[in-house]
């Protein structure tokens, strides 16, 4: 390969490294952000427990027995969503 | 003043019934609509020289699809790239809509639960299908992760199926809550422009810069829920 096309492969190689860490493609999450998507994520939680357990309920007629197990459930998946991100966001 | 909940308000363009389902032809459904039609125009006219060396038109499509490339990349891996029109359509709509939605008179359809979390539901069994096909009874690991003992499963299950079920939905909570307290936001302080007369133009001014930011707002929040859905769409191909 001529000088000029290895020079221009390794000017590609550099710039190619560049765009892959680029800002642009992950802007670093503001606290607010985090903590909105907390908030969230905990609420989301809680309400999808508590509707399967409705309807859990609904269907086996043994109201209020799921929706109280269902809503425990549903704020243990929503404190293990929160805590999961934050392992990630570390 | 105007209600600032009116925006929000679905009405029936032309009515439609079928097998006694409501099937209405709605603003929200000429507004998605509307951002299909814009993201389909918008890249039909911006590549249509397709040049070597991109005019300001291609540079700029080709700029949002290397945004999106990029972020599947860093998010999923290459092997998330096949799974790569799924992803784009997804934030080109969800942006498209969320701008559309800023015009005077226009409706968003990124403020209701029923059109972002039917959305966010189709991302998820979406998301399950892959996670099936990839792993086959594998799959079955997400519910059970690695090393937790037997005897736990009847308390894990339940929570991690909940964790599961519950991202779509914490998804389209956010969206929805963002867009819908901007909205209201730009209404009442638009309300006080007519009602403080003279004065009014300090309202207004404060709601110039307030659309200005609504705009980014809407920009980011289609930019958060693409990198959310990528990240669920990684959790389902790679294990925990």
């Amino acid at each position: 390969m001529p000088e000029d096309l290895q020079k221009l492969q390794e000017k590609i190689n550099r710039l190619q490294q560049k765009t892959v860490k680029s800002p642009l493609s992950r802007p670093a999450e503001s606290s607010a952000e985090m903590g909105i998507r907390a908030g969230a994520d905990m609420l989301a939680g809680v309400i999808v427990g508590g509707a399967i357990g409705f309807a859990a309920d609904k269907f086996f007629k043994t109201h209020p027995l799921f929706l109280i197990v269902f809503l425990f459930f549903g704020g243990a998946a929503g404190i293990l969503n929160v805590y999961r991100a934050a392992q990630k966001h570390k | 003043m105007s209600n600032p909940m009116e925006q929000f308000e679905v009405k029936e363009l032309i009515p439609l019934k079928f097998n006694g389902y409501d099937i209405s032809f709605t603003n929200s459904s000429l507004f998605m609509c509307l951002a299909v039609v814009s993201c389909v125009l918008l890249f039909a006219l911006c590549l249509k020289k397709r040049a070597i060396v991109p005019g300001k038109g291609q540079a700029f499509a080709e700029m949002i699809y290397d945004f999106v490339h990029n972020l599947m990349r860093e998010n999923i891996g290459a092997e998330g790239l096949k799974y790569f029109g799924f992803i784009f359509s997804l934030f080109l709509f969800i942006a498209c809509g969320n701008v559309l939605g800023l015009f005077p008179y226009a409706f968003t359809f990124t403020s209701h639960i029923a059109a972002v979390g039917t959305l966010s539901l189709t991302a998820l069994i979406f998301n399950m299908i892959i996670g099936i096909k990839k792993k086959k009874w594998g799959y079955i690991r997400t519910f059970m992760p690695k090393g937790i003992p037997w005897i736990l499963a009847p308390l894990i299950m339940p929570i991690e199926t909940i964790s599961l079920l519950s991202k779509p939905f914490s998804l389209t909570i956010r969206l929805v809550a963002n867009m819908t307290v901007g909205h209201i936001m730009l209404k009442i302080i638009a309300g006080f422009i007519v009602g403080l007369g003279a004065l009014g133009f300090v309202p207004l001014l404060f709601d110039a810069g307030i659309i200005v930011f609504e705009l980014f707002i809407a920009l980011l929040q289609a930019f958060i829920y693409t990198v959310l859905s990528c990240i669920y769409l990684g959790d389902a191909i790679h294990n925990h």
